[in-house]
Order: structure tokens, then C-alpha cells, then sequence
């Protein structure tokens, strides 16, 4: 079982909960594919939900999980605001706790994001300039949110479709991955690395996807996220909308990014337009094959060294 | 950085979030902190967060949808989102408000328009209530319903004693038109309202003492009998005040359907 190990002097939930298999492949969990799920019971490693469309008092989507629970789970936040220049919503985190103690999951997540303002919720995630502050105030919520469940939680990468002005915000902007390094340092989160994200990012503010997933350090990472992305065609953007294939580019991102770090959980991630659940099995079975070959490889090289 | 500053650059952040909000309602609106080339890339979040709610409420409402048109409910849920936010990130409870909205619309539609009341969809408005008070019932609390069976081993004079709770599912809707009947039609594409009289009153309870919700169309006299009840009458005195009401119903006949809908919270 691989578990991200938090570094030396954070705070440590190392053995309090579980964590999904190192070669596990899930999938989002979609309303529409439940009865097949059901019956045909297919061999996936998780199923990932996303935490706010599971926060209704009873009925249905409860019921859902209670007859998949053989899966292991994968609560998926999109509502928290991690990156909030205000508090977090107490109510919200309770929400989020509840759901956790009904349904417990063998990983939960959330994003460097921020979805609500004043009261609002504006369902969609926010970009934020990476600055100091901001990472002193995303640790801090994070740490809050860790302490609340017990245990650690993922932060993901969101993608990006905009530069920001360090002179006009008035403070040193911190690369990317340099702050998702320093925010595990200090809060003893985990990763949950978006290749999908990454790729899309790059191409909107120009950076160099494989230089960005080369410096994410290894062990911090607790899950991939694998997804289709579309295009903007009048401003050029890529746009992750969750609503295709996996595209080569991500693939061999990919790879290359198992290949380094080792084989991590990885979920196909498919929101809109969502396919026939064999479409989805076909995206699952190409990462898990993958991940047997990383598996195969390393296994090889730790063969070869354990013989000189 | 010094300590004057990082005080500063703290004061000045939330500032920012608030005008990035302000920047997803103005379309050319420029967003200090944002390099000059990408400005109008702030377009991405605006198309990101507005069609999101708009097609949120597409999801809550199919029915009022397909009825008042794909392009007049785009307009509709447009309006509503600029005037209703989601107050949490519950995407589930976003858009209880809707038909409040609708009406306002045709209203302002009549008076300002000239186009007659009877040339608009008036009847949308109760099935947006309707579509949203499904969508409540779908998403209560679970709780066991009082089955007819658990009566059946009272003594007559016990059952008469008794008082009900509402199943936390349970929704009595006073509606001004056949909704459910409209509802019903609109479950296949190529539906028709010939032959129904639309603007027939209707008293609809919605129910789910399982995880199916169910909808059961009551008369007048049962509607009554139902209020009684939950406002925490005994059968006996609900009984009396309902043969002064409805002297030729009788309470049998009244209290069958309700029991078999799961409308009450199952004995201690």
C-alpha cells in the first residue's frame, strides 16, 4: 500500500486511516451507470465521488453507495475554498465530516481553489495568485480541515487559463509547484496530481508540462487524476471540461510521470457528455496497464540492483 | 517582506477576490492582478460559472423546461442566477425559487407587453413547484413510514387516539392546476395537453417512504383530513371537525390512501 508520507516535523496521520491501493484504477462514480455497476460488478480499485452532491440528508445517492461499498471510495471536494481569503465555512466542514462518518472513504480530496465569496457559491474553481499569504492561509485551512477528519487530505492541481501580475498584486508570485511542495512541508497534506490539468495548463500560460510534473516530489503523491479536456477555439484555450477521451499527450505524461515516481491511484475522470460505463473500462484498462508495466519495470530495476 | 507590508498585501487580498467576483458579472470588465493580455480570459470563468448554474437549474426543472421552451428557459434561468446565487455549495438545493421567478416574468410579460395572460404558460409556474418539491423529497432525510399493517394489530378506540408525525419526505402541495397530469403527459417527447383541463385545482402529495418518490393526487375532504392531522389532531377529533366539513365523505375511504402513501413517520 503506498501511503504519501508526509516530511519530517509536520503533522503526521500516517497510520490512523487507510489509503487505496498504489495500483488501484477508478473511476467517477455517475448516477447513470449504477445499475450496470450493480450487476455486472466490474474489477475496479475505486470509485470517486465528488463530496458535495452527496450532502443531501437521505434518499437515492446514499443508498447508491451503500450498494457499491465493496469499492473503495474516493470523497472528491469541490466546495470547500480551500483558498479563501476568508474562513472556512464551519458549516460546510461539518458537512464534509458527516459524510465522511456515514460513508468512510479510503481517500478524500479537495483543490488549491476557492468556489464561494461572501455567502455565494459560484460552483466553479477559482484561481489564485500563489503568494506567501496565500500559502500561510491555504496551509492553515488545510491543517483545520486534516484535524476535523482525522486524517490526511489531497490537495489538487487546478487548470489554469490565466497569468497573473505579481507588480499589481503587490507580492512575489511562488511557482506553482514549489508552493504545492511547500503547502505538504507545512501541512502534511498530500498530493493529487491533474495531469490532464497540467497539460491544459500549460498550453494556456506556457509552461513546460513534463519540467512541471519533474519537480512534484514523489512521495507527496496520493493520487493521479486522468481526463478529456476540450478547446476554446476564439481565445485558443484548452478548457478542462472533463468531456473526452484522455488524449495521447496526457498518456505519455503520464507515463513518463509513473515511471519516476512509481505506481499511484489514478482515477479516470469523465463529468460531462459522460460515455457507456465501457467506455470508461476501456480509459481504466489502458492506466492500469500502464501501471503493471511501471510495476514491471521497477521490479526489474530493483531485481537488477538486488543482484550486483 | 516586511511586517508593514505583509500587512498591507493581507488587507489588499481580500479585496481581490471580491473584485474578481464583481469581474464575472461585467463582461469587459478589467481585473487588476491579471496580466494585460489575458483580461479577456476572464471570460472562461464567467461562461464556466454562469452556464453551470443555468444548467443546474435545466437539471432540476425538465418538465417546466420542455413546456415554457428551450430558449425562453435559458432566459429564465439566466435571469435567476444573476438574481439568486447559490447560498452553499450544495448544487441539490440551488434553484428552490424558480417558479417565484417564472411567475415574475409572465407577470412582467402581461403589463408591459400586452400579450394575454391566457397566450403564457401560467400553469409552468405550479409545475416548477412541483419539479422542485419532488427534488426535496428525493434528497430527505430516510425514515421508516407508518404501513396500514401497523394499525391493523390497534384496537379500534386506539387508532382513533392516536397522532401522526410527517415523514421528513412528505409535501402537501396546493396547486391551481392539473400538474400531475401535465407531469405525466411531458414524460414522452411528443406530448400534447388535448383534452385536459388544465386550470383544474389540485391538492398534490409527494411522498418517499422508500427511495422512489411517489405522488398521489388527493380530494379536497383527504387534503383536509391530512392537515388535521399533521397539525397534530387526534384521528378522533380530525374526524369530528371532518364531518362537519365533508358530512357525505367517509374516513375510510379518506384515510386509505394517505396511509398507503408513507405520508407519516411509523409508530414508536
Amino acid at each position: 500500500m503506498h501511503q504519501p508520507s508526509p516530511s519530517s516535523g509536520s503533522p503526521d496521520f500516517g497510520t490512523a486511516y487507510p489509503s487505496l491501493d498504489e495500483m488501484a484504477v477508478g473511476i467517477s462514480l455517475k448516477a447513470q451507470h449504477v445499475r450496470e455497476l450493480m450487476s455486472s460488478r466490474p474489477a475496479l480499485g475505486f470509485l470517486e465521488i465528488h463530496a458535495e452532491n452527496y450532502m443531501g440528508a437521505g434518499g437515492a445517492p446514499h443508498a447508491r453507495l451503500d450498494a457499491l461499498q465493496e469499492y473503495p471510495l474516493s470523497i472528491h471536494g469541490v466546495g470547500l475554498s480551500l483558498a479563501s481569503e476568508r474562513p472556512l465555512d464551519a458549516t460546510h466542514l461539518a458537512r464534509l465530516r458527516t459524510l465522511c462518518e456515514r460513508h468512510p472513504p479510503t481517500s478524500v480530496s479537495e483543490h488549491l481553489a476557492w468556489a464561494g465569496h461572501s455567502g455565494h457559491f459560484y460552483n466553479d474553481l477559482l484561481p489564485v495568485p500563489l503568494t506567501d499569504a496565500m500559502l500561510a492561509r491555504v496551509s492553515d485551512n488545510l491543517m483545520q480541515l486534516q484535524d476535523t477528519l482525522g486524517r490526511q487530505v489531497l490537495i489538487e492541481n487546478p487548470a489554469h487559463y490565466l497569468r497573473f501580475d505579481a507588480r499589481e498584486l503587490g507580492a512575489e508570485l511562488i511557482p506553482e509547484t514549489h508552493f504545492l511542495t511547500r503547502l505538504v512541508e507545512r501541512s502534511g497534506c498530500g498530493l493529487l496530481i491533474d495531469v490532464n490539468n497540467v497539460f491544459v495548463s500549460a498550453h494556456n500560460i506556457g509552461i513546460d508540462p513534463a519540467a512541471w510534473l519533474e519537480s512534484i516530489p514523489g512521495h507527496a503523491v496520493g493520487e493521479i487524476h486522468l481526463a478529456g479536456h476540450g478547446e476554446d477555439t476564439r481565445e485558443g484555450l484548452l478548457i478542462d471540461n472533463h468531456g473526452a477521451p484522455v488524449c495521447d499527450e496526457v498518456w505519455a505524461l503520464y507515463a513518463d510521470f509513473i515511471n519516476r515516481i512509481g505506481p499511484r491511484p489514478t482515477l479516470i475522470e469523465w463529468d460531462t457528455q459522460v460515455p457507456a460505463l465501457e467506455v470508461l473500462l476501456g480509459q481504466t484498462a489502458r492506466a492500469q496497464a500502464l501501471l503493471h508495466s511501471t510495476r514491471a519495470q521497477q521490479l526489474t530495476r530493483s531485481g537488477m540492483e538486488g543482484g550486483q | 517582506m516586511t511586517s508593514l507590508e505583509r500587512h498591507a498585501s493581507a488587507e489588499r487580498q481580500p479585496d481581490w477576490q471580491r473584485a474578481f467576483i464583481e469581474a464575472l458579472t461585467k463582461p469587459d470588465a478589467a481585473l487588476p492582478g491579471i496580466e494585460a493580455g489575458h483580461q479577456q480570459r476572464l471570460d472562461v470563468y464567467r461562461n464556466n460559472v454562469w452556464a453551470s448554474l443555468i444548467s443546474a437549474l435545466e437539471e432540476a426543472y425538465p418538465v417546466t423546461r420542455q413546456v415554457v421552451g428551450e430558449r425562453f428557459f435559458a432566459a429564465l434561468a439566466h435571469d435567476h442566477s444573476r438574481q439568486h446565487l447559490p447560498r452553499s455549495p450544495l448544487m441539490m438545493e440551488y434553484g428552490a425559487g424558480l417558479a417565484e421567478t417564472l411567475h415574475a416574468t409572465l407577470t412582467t410579460l402581461v403589463e408591459t407587453r400586452q400579450v394575454s395572460a391566457a397566450q403564457l404558460p401560467f400553469y409552468a409556474v405550479d409545475l416548477a413547484r412541483f419539479e422542485a418539491a419532488r427534488l426535496v423529497a428525493y434528497h430527505a432525510a430516510d425514515a421508516e413510514a407508518l404501513v396500514p399493517t401497523q394499525l391493523a394489530g390497534l384496537p379500534p378506540e386506539a387508532v382513533m387516539e392516536l397522532r401522526f408525525s410527517a415523514h421528513p419526505a412528505a409535501c402537501l402541495l396546493h396547486l391551481e392546476h392539473a400538474v400531475l397530469e401535465i407531469w405525466q403527459r411531458h414524460q414522452h417527447a411528443d406530448a400534447t395537453l388535448e383534452g385536459l383541463d388544465i386550470a383544474r385545482p389540485e391538492r398534490i402529495l409527494i411522498t418517499r417512504p422508500a427511495l422512489e418518490v411517489q405522488v398521489t393526487v388527493l380530494c379536497e375532504a383527504a387534503a383536509l383530513l391530512l392537515e388535521l392531522l399533521l397539525a397534530g389532531q387526534t384521528l378522533a377529533d380530525a374526524a369530528a371537525r371532518l364531518a362537519d366539513a365533508h358530512p357525505e365523505q367517509e374516513l375510510g375511504q379518506l384515510l386509505a390512501p394517505l396511509l398507503a402513501s408513507g405520508v407519516f413517520l411509523a409508530l414508536d
